[in-house]
């Protein structure tokens, strides 16, 4: 199965602390094998957030994360695992763990094979993703995280279902020019587990990272020039007419 | 002797539910299908067992009737799939073809399948009411609308619960399995602190009045004896049982006629349940030689010190205090602390006692815990110092959460009071 590490925050660490998670954090991609993390990556700061809406045609941006409290998403990893408990694991040698939570969350069950949520056929095809995630992005471009965040209130069936078939669409063309790299809906909020270590011991709760009505339905990967053509390519996606997308840069490396 | 049909079947409930339950998830991996198959079963039971008679090994007759149940219901979604492939639509899901196949295999050698599904819904990635929930709903067989009585929510509620619980074990991918050894201290604690939890839930509300949640502690115990029969080499799950044992020896004495909570000091100990005193006090027995303690094994232990007293001034307090030290290493919580204080003064100190209970005061951690007051209060009391222990006793008062507890205190401020005045 697959899943999504969300790297979260409770707040800006102590430099003692951030410093800690940075050293250890080498070692902790190293002591994973390969074929488990596909791919990951630490995202610029929650000032540098922008969240789309659509409305009635027009294109809302607002600054900042989908939702504002202290706690923030810093980075993510894409894991290809046996079990939870082995993505459990994986979340709980990873350093922000111990000083604040990581969020496991399945990948969604695609529909059309009713397959386990799988990324990839096979290991070949795995590496295969895993090695074009892992290229370096073209000059001039940055890669972008888009967050696919649900209000929690469910649209008519006809949005629903115009959610699905645009954005599939929108997922073809963005593909055909080069911007989308990487899409995948997640399994529901409810499916999340919240991994935090203190003193040794793992701790673990049931449910997404924040508690709150709105919940992440999926991510996508878009390489762009700049935010302009970012918020430009969320505001594309149909979801943006009825929820919102949030759009973080990566950090730079 | 033979039972009666009728009465063959609610032992076979009792005896096999779990167990067939538990079997049809490993085969098949559906919860819900696995529970609806041995419903039917059960219900197939009701309607043959008076008619053709009581079958030689229940057991095996349910399993086998559940399983071809699951089987016929995997065919004809078999059968459907592969209508919708002839029409061009979805294929069939690979896993389910091999899950078809797999049904009728013998499973001798793969060890209990009980012992998977008890780690299963005890997976500390669910919220621990769905854990305690699940654990009765599959392994002990109570119905939903019984569980939503005996923890007082809405039957829709737990329903829903249940349900979240469920789709959470599909969705995010929970292994049905034993946990590996390297995983096994942390879960196998995780299993013991939901039978615990539904044991005391059970506990707690024990007064009589309401049977189905006093049945819980049935529940725990059974489920517990079950599992120190699946991992005879875990000394902290015999230690739980023997608790669990000890504490529910005490249920009819706990309560007067009234309704008022009864301390162990002035329980009839004539009340007491010798037999399940001596089971609790042989399965400590056994689960001490193998000479692993663990904070079960030392609570056990505490409460063997005072169900093995004929009476409360020949409690062996000093022993008891021992235990309790070793507790505190074990379980550091001010609460272990606070009766370890308890244990020093009876046992003849009252002074090192007090200085005990003010220390914890000083350490602030139990601030405003009306214990904390309560029992200061009790060690003055003891001591003579009347007009300070109702001092303590007014402010435990104001404290004290629930109505029992102060109405209990009241009466102790009343003795006080009239002594000192």
């Amino acid at each position: 199965m697959n899943y999504l590490l969300l790297i979260c925050s409770d707040g800006v660490p102590t430099a003692d602390k951030a410093a800690t998670m940075r050293h250890e954090l080498s070692g902790w991609i190293e002591g994973i094998r390969q074929d488990v993390r596909i791919y990951g990556h630490e995202l610029a700061g929650p000032a540098t957030a922008k969240t789309v809406r659509v409305r009635d045609g027009e294109t809302l941006v607002s600054d900042g994360p989908f939702i504002e409290t202290k706690e923030f998403v810093a980075g993510f990893d894409i894991l290809d695992c046996s079990d939870l408990d082995e993505a459990i694991d994986v979340a709980a040698r990873h350093p922000v763990s111990w000083f604040h939570a990581i969020e496991v969350r399945p990948f969604a069950i695609d529909p059309a094979t009713d397959a386990r949520a799988c990324l990839a056929d096979d290991s070949r095809q795995t590496e295969e993703l895993a090695n074009k995630l892992a290229a370096p992005v073209a000059d001039g471009a940055t890669r972008y995280l888009l967050t696919m965040c649900q209000d929690g209130i469910r649209g008519t069936d006809e949005e629903e279902a115009s959610v699905v078939r645009d954005g599939d669409a929108w997922a073809a063309e963005m593909r055909a020019r080069g911007i989308q790299v990487y899409g995948h809906a997640l399994a529901h909020a409810e499916t999340a587990t919240t991994v935090r270590v203190r003193e040794g011991q793992t701790l673990l709760t049931d449910g997404p990272f924040i508690e709150t009505k709105e919940f992440i339905g999926g991510i996508d990967l878009i390489d762009c020039a700049d935010i302009e053509e970012a918020v430009a390519v969320a505001a594309a996606h149909p979801l943006a007419r009825f929820h919102m997308i949030e759009v973080r840069p990566f950090a730079p490396a | 002797m033979t039972d009666p049909p009728e009465r063959a079947v609610e032992r076979a409930f009792h005896d096999e539910w779990g167990r067939i339950v538990a079997t049809l998830i490993r085969r098949t991996g559906d919860w819900d299908l696995a529970e609806d198959c041995a419903s039917e079963a059960f219900a197939e039971a009701l309607r043959a067992w008076p008619r053709d008679g009581v079958p030689r090994r229940p057991g095996a007759w349910l399993t086998t009737v559940a399983g071809n149940r699951a089987l016929d219901r995997l065919r004809r979604v078999r059968r459907a799939a592969e209508l919708l492939e002839e029409v061009g639509r979805d294929p069939l899901r690979q896993e389910g073809v091999e899950m078809v196949e797999q049904l009728p295999e013998d499973d001798s050698g793969i060890g209990d399948d009980r012992l998977r599904l008890i780690f299963t819904c005890c997976h500390p990635s669910l919220a621990i009411e769905a854990r305690v929930a699940l654990t009765l709903r599959t392994l002990a067989g109570l119905t939903t609308p019984e569980i939503a009585r005996a923890f007082l929510v809405e039957e829709a509620a737990m329903a829903k619960r249940l349900t979240r619980a469920k789709a959470k074990i599909a969705g995010a991918g929970i292994p049905y399995r034993v946990p590996p050894a390297r995983l096994l201290p942390e879960r196998l604690a995780a299993v013991l602190a939901v039978l615990y939890l539904m044991f005391n839930e059970g506990y707690a509300a024990s007064s009589g009045n309401d049977l189905v949640r006093a049945d819980l502690c049935a529940e725990a115990i059974r489920l517990t004896e079950l599992l120190v029969e699946l991992m005879p080499s875990e000394p902290e799950a015999a230690g739980l049982l023997a608790l669990m044992l000890l504490q529910h020896s005490r249920r009819d004495a706990r309560v007067d006629t009234g309704g008022e909570l009864i301390t162990l000091e002035r329980q009839d100990r004539a009340v007491w349940d010798r037999a399940e005193i001596d089971r609790g006090l042989s399965t400590l027995g056994a689960a001490l030689g193998q000479r692993a303690p663990g904070p079960y094994q030392l609570q056990a232990a505490i409460a063997a010190c005072h169900a093995s007293a004929a009476d409360a001034e020949s409690t062996d307090w000093a022993q008891i205090a021992g235990l309790y030290e070793l507790l505190a290493v074990a379980l550091p919580s001010p609460v272990v602390s606070l009766n370890r204080a308890v244990a020093v003064a009876m046992a003849g100190d009252l002074d090192r006692g007090l200085a005990l209970v003010a220390e914890l005061a000083d350490a602030g951690e139990l601030s405003g815990y009306h214990l904390l007051d309560a029992t200061r209060a009790d060690l003055l009391r003891r001591r003579g110092d009347l007009a300070q222990a109702a001092a303590a006793y007014e402010l435990a008062l104001t404290r004290a959460p629930s109505e029992p507890e102060r109405r209990y205190l009241a009466q102790r401020l009343e003795e006080v009071s009239a002594g000192s005045g």
